[in-house]
């Protein structure tokens, strides 16, 4: 109940600021999303993304949004009612949690890392093993898991239906009452528009503004790019991954947790891979890796400089690599230009 | 006069609505050429009625006492003798140890030559490893089958449903304190089993096909050793297991056509 309140109170505080922050330097910029209409269809319109791609009954609107940010922060979706969805996804963290391994309800410990959830819209599959195809059917996953919400989906959808003013906003705003579709589809709804685009690096790289990065940090993004590191062809520009599953030769002996193998159920050709992650806000997300073992950029910066484990399945593009004190504390200084300039950024 | 108008217009409007109500639907019997088809269970622990929570004892005195024993049986067709299929409705089925029998829907008067069935779900609806197919979010119908079900039939980690689900415990010495669970969570395209039993019916309309689909939860264990093979959920290590377990569950499987001629009147 205290992350719920605590996060409450930053997404609150955080949602005026980047109103303010949001509209004002930006309110000639095409991608400016205006909203009379609580129920009106939202285009995401960024011109240097891809589209989001979505099923046409799952467009995004602002009620839609809303509804699935209530549910976000409401810990009716755990089975002691003592966790919600924020609270191993912080908004003042980028949706992530700080923490090695998430802790869920009775503090169970999970075994992975939590992710951050800004621009999970445009991820093609979900989890770090890419099992699950849907932004929708995913949202079983966390209310099920034993050590995350521990709660019986259909009981969710129970207890939801069971609530009055959950009960009149389905209908409000979907016309339907509340079912897996529509209870799924709600959180799906917040969940896209969770977007973070508008960093120093994206003023820099994408919008002209030749001052919006220092000359260190321009350094450090040339170090990303170059071939010797070769950190961008897989944490590829704009959303910094190309969401392949590779094996960063972390460990030797993925037993604890094999990664892609644990849904393809084939060893030999997928163990220890885990899909690449986004790199945006990466300074508000450590500790770093699938399951949270490197505490710090720095860490992270080393492990790749030693070219990691000896794992037959390590990407070919881990080779290890010389970087000056200097150079790495350029490319440290690059990753955190990849902040949002707004931690926590509406989209309607 | 104006009365008899008037009533006959009553008349006319109830009659409409009431042929709404009734319109058919697919599989439902016109005039008297279509043949009910029923699927009946027949669930049993050896000799004895089974049911959950209640306790067995397996021939090596070990009691074992199932707590959850659900499965999915999905395209049930009826193959007349020139190959013709008749798809039933439903198309998926949730069976839990409760069920006495399903409704199956109706075929047209002939020969019934076979029954076909699967136990699991077909490949394109399973959305395994990300593919495309469905998943219980999709449905706004908390009665659908493919919809999230109380003892959750769908992994949404490994994206696909859950054919077979079987919970319990095991009391080793047989002293009353239960000493271990076990689970198995049995899916994936792979696991899937197709059954089929020959009819070989002529049967007329109005008449019932009955089919006998019966399960023994103590062959389910034969050649388990219930110390070490007690939990899969057919990834990873658990894999053999699972694969086994599956095929225990096929062999405790029988089906079969009753004898009857129940009139469908």
């Amino acid at each position: 109940m205290a992350t719920k309140t605590t996060s409450r109170n930053w997404k609150g505080r955080l949602a005026l600021i980047s109103l303010s922050l949001f509209l004002f330097p930006f309110c000639n910029k095409e991608e400016k999303v205006v909203v009379d209409d609580s129920n009106a269809v939202i285009n995401l319109n960024i011109p240097h993304f891809p589209s989001m791609e979505m099923d046409s009954d799952r467009f995004i609107s602002k009620a839609r949004a809303e509804l699935g940010e209530d549910l976000f922060f409401d810990p009716i979706l755990s089975r002691n009612f003592d966790i919600s969805c924020s609270s191993c996804h912080l908004t003042n963290l980028a949706f992530s949690d700080g923490l090695k391994v998430s802790v869920g309800t009775e503090g169970r410990m999970h075994n992975r890392n939590s992710p951050t959830l800004f621009n999970v819209g445009w991820h093609p599959y979900f989890f770090m093993d890419g099992g699950n195809p849907s932004l929708e059917s995913q949202v079983i996953g966390p209310i099920e898991e034993h050590r995350e919400m521990d709660l019986a989906f259909t009981e969710a959808i129970a207890r939801v239906a069971a609530d009055g003013n959950y009960r009149e906003k389905f209908q409000q705003v979907f016309d339907l009452p509340v079912s897996a579709y529509t209870l799924s589809l709600a959180l799906a709804s917040y969940e896209r528009t969770l977007v973070s685009y508008r960093s120093a690096f994206d003023e820099y790289y994408y919008y002209g503004d030749s001052m919006a990065l220092t000359n260190q940090e321009k350094r450090g993004l040339a170090l990303f790019k170059s071939e010797a590191l070769s950190c961008a062809s897989c944490h590829q520009f704009p959303l910094t991954t190309d969401f392949s599953f590779q094996n960063n030769g972390l460990y030797e002996d993925y037993t604890a947790d094999p990664g892609r193998a644990r849904v393809t159920n084939n060893l030999a050709e997928h163990e220890g891979q885990f899909k690449v992650a986004m790199l945006r806000n990466i300074a508000l997300t450590g500790p770093y890796m699938h399951d949270g073992s490197l505490s710090t950029l720095s860490e992270v910066i080393d492990h790749y400089a030693s070219g990691g484990s000896q794992h037959p399945l390590k990407s070919d593009l881990i080779k290890g690599f010389t970087i000056s004190a200097d150079d790495k504390a350029a490319l440290i200084a690059f990753l955190e230009s990849l902040t949002d300039t707004v931690s926590y950024k509406k989209v309607y | 006069m104006k009365t008899k108008i008037l009533g006959l217009l009553a008349l006319a409007i109830i009659s409409t609505s009431a042929c709404k109500d009734d319109e058919p639907v697919s599989n439902t019997p016109i005039a008297n050429t279509t043949v009910q088809v029923n699927l009946n269970y027949d669930f049993n622990f050896g000799t004895e009625d089974f049911s959950l929570n209640t306790e067995y004892t397996l021939d090596n005195g070990y009691k074992v006492r199932y707590s959850l024993a659900t499965f999915y049986l999905s395209k049930p067709v009826i193959m007349d003798d020139a190959g013709g299929m008749t798809a039933l409705s439903p198309e998926y089925l949730i069976v839990r140890p409760d069920v006495t029998m399903s409704d199956l829907g109706f075929i047209q008067e002939g020969h019934a030559h076979m029954f076909n069935f699967s136990v699991g779900v077909d490949s394109a609806s399973n959305t395994e490893n990300g593919s495309t197919g469905v998943q219980p979010t999709d449905f706004s119908d908390p009665n659908h089958p493919l919809g999230p079900q109380p003892e959750g039939m769908y992994w949404s980690w490994a994206s696909g449903y859950i054919f077979v689900k079987i919970e319990g415990e095991v009391d080793y010495e047989g002293n009353g304190t239960y000493d271990q669970v076990f689970k198995y969570h049995l899916g994936t395209n792979e696991f899937r089993k197709d059954r089929s039993t020959m009819l070989h019916s002529d049967v007329s309309g109005g008449e019932t096909i009955n089919m006998l689909l019966a399960i023994d939860y103590k062959a389910f264990f034969n050649g388990v050793d219930l110390t070490t093979e007690i939990l899969s959920m057919s990834m990873g290590d658990g894999r053999a297991l699972g694969i086994k377990m599956m095929d225990q569950f096929d062999q405790a499987m029988t089906i079969s056509k009753m004898e009857n001629g129940n009139k469908n009147n």
